[in-house]
């Protein structure tokens, strides 16, 4: 800091930076003879949303499953702050602690509401399930509540004792979240939320998302293809290519001055974002 | 200057455009300045100098290649340069604005909201942050019947109205405007110098690129002219 000091304006010293609430180092997958991850670390903070993206087959989907518990990486540690203070590697937890973690701390939301809701239960069935998985009982203020999340994902609450089926793909998905998010997660993966919904169901979903990850200040992955939603809704940018993370940054840093040649080819090779 | 709000030292920039033959573009080197509570400094100089590139430096959309970015955070001068990304988070929260000539809103939010998320984000309640947004929207002569829409189907100087509520919602202590009023006429003009020198009344920090010369000369109190990069 001469140059600045000569100026008689020395800085102060940097601000103190909490603790993160996730510490992946040194991730690394293979199937068979194909790398599908290697040497992926990061940090993530209370209520930061990460956006991953990448171009199909980077392992994108890979580094979300093996942090969420969905399979399992070669190598590495994924430190996760519990709300006790203590941190706790995620990868060697057990089968058992890492399910009560999912139940109690984490939320999924997959791509394909198949995979994330119960078609053979009503849709307030699929909310209240995850209430009660937590300790919910009470049968009437449970149905309030279920109520009150369906009306915040804007679902009418006189539909939740349909099936799911009988809802559109962009509500399917809404349920989801609002299964999702009804336990209050403190980190949540979301694998291409909007993936499969028209442009202007996926604009509406977006907001709903972004405000709801700004009033419960949960963190989030997100895995995307999209930079624009990328930009929507991270706080931070990570590109991954062949496996490995190129590039991380501030969202509209790495957008708007792309350091690594990849992401300067994957940004002026989109429409504006 | 020991008050200064914002010290930029030897701050320099060079685009690395790896895909048009790795060439490399100097735009800024040993840039520097100095920027006091209640000051407007404009930058000034013919289009490509690195005007814009500046602003972007300071609010970290662009990667600075060395030197210098003092903040005043919060009572303490922080060098924006290097710091940790949560820092930086901080530091737009609740201390730099920036508006730029264009809006970029997520679609489907009304503009009353979409002028209110800035104050959401420190946290104030809904309440106050619409009736904020609302005070300034009214200010700067956006019709009311406008609020309730998204601002995507707007007109460029309704759009560039909008995002001026917007990086004014907050009373951030160093101000970053880059052309904010390029699409208006000179009433909607005069509505945001007011804006600017409110600003600079209760002892904001502005560092400003305004074209039109006539506004620069209302608003600005120091004028700053650009020279080009050493190679
Ligand atoms: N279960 C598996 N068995 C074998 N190979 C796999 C398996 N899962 C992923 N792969 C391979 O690992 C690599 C990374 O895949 P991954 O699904 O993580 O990519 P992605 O970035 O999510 O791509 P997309 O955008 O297409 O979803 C690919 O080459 C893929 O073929
Ligand atoms: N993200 C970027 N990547 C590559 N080059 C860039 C980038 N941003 C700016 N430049 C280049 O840097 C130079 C300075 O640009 P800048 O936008 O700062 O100019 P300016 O002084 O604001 O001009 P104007 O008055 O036209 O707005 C230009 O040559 C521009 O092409
Ligand atoms: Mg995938
Ligand atoms: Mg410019």
């Amino acid at each position: 800091m001469s140059d600045a000091a000569a100026l008689e304006l020395a800085p102060d010293a940097a601000p103190a930076v909490a603790p993160p609430l996730l510490a992946a180092r040194g991730l690394a997958k293979r199937y068979g003879r194909r790398t599908a991850m290697a040497d992926v670390s990061f940090e993530l903070w209370p209520g930061e949303v990460l956006a991953v993206v990448g171009e199909s087959g980077a392992g994108k989907s890979t580094l979300l499953r093996c942090l969420s518990g969905q399979d399992e990486p070669d190598a590495g540690e994924a430190m996760y702050r519990r709300l006790d203070g203590t941190a706790v590697d995620v990868l060697r937890l057990g089968d058992v602690r890492r399910r009560l973690l999912l139940r109690t701390d984490w939320g999924v939301i997959h791509q394909n509401p198949r995979d994330g809701l119960r078609f053979g239960v009503s849709a307030g069935a699929n909310v209240a399930e995850r209430l009660m998985e937590n300790g919910a009982r009470h049968y009437a203020d449970m149905r309030a509540e279920v109520a009150d999340w369906l009306m915040r994902l804007e679902i009418d609450p006189e539909r939740m004792d349909e099936l799911p089926h009988t809802f559109s793909g962009g509500m399917q998905q809404r349920l989801q979240i609002a299964r999702c998010l009804v336990t209050r997660p403190r980190l949540v993966f979301l694998d291409e939320p909007t993936g499969g919904l028209d442009v202007s169901v996926q604009a509406r979903l977006l907001d709903l998302l972004r405000t709801l990850v700004r009033e419960l200040e949960v963190a989030a992955i997100l895995v995307t293809h999209d930079l624009a939603v990328a930009r929507m809704l991270a706080d931070r940018l990570a590109v991954m290519r062949d496996g490995r993370v190129v590039e991380l940054g501030l969202t509209d840093q790495v957008l708007d001055d792309p350091q690594h040649p990849y992401t300067q080819l994957l940004v002026a090779s989109v429409l504006p974002a | 200057m020991s008050a200064a709000s914002l010290v930029v030292h030897g701050l320099g920039k060079t685009f690395r455009l790896a895909h048009r033959g790795g060439i490399e573009l100097p735009v800024l080197s040993g840039f520097d300045l100095t920027l006091g509570p209640g000051e407007c400094v404009v930058l000034i100089g013919p289009s490509g100098i690195g005007k814009s590139t500046v602003l972007r430096c300071v609010y970290g959309n662009y990667l600075p290649g060395g030197g210098h970015i003092l903040v005043r955070h919060g009572g303490r001068l922080i060098d924006l340069v290097g710091a940790h990304h949560r820092t930086m988070m901080e530091v737009r929260r609740r201390t730099l604005g920036y508006v730029s000539q264009f809006l970029r809103a997520v679609p489907r939010v009304p503009t009353l909201d979409v002028v209110a998320d800035p104050l959401l984000r420190l946290g104030v309640a809904v309440g106050a942050a619409r009736a904020r947004a609302a005070e300034l929207l009214e200010r700067l002569g956006l019709p009311e019947r406008l609020w309730s829409l998204p601002p995507q189907t707007f007109s460029g100087g309704e759009q560039q109205r909008v995002n001026i509520a917007r990086g004014f919602a907050v009373e951030y202590p160093v101000l970053l405007l880059d052309e904010p009023t390029a699409a208006l006429d000179a009433a909607n003009r005069s509505r945001v110098a007011a804006l600017i020198d409110d600003a600079k009344q209760r002892g904001a920090a502005v560092l400003g690129i305004f074209h039109d010369l006539d506004f620069a000369d209302a608003v600005g109190t120091r004028f700053l002219r650009m020279a080009a990069a050493e190679r």
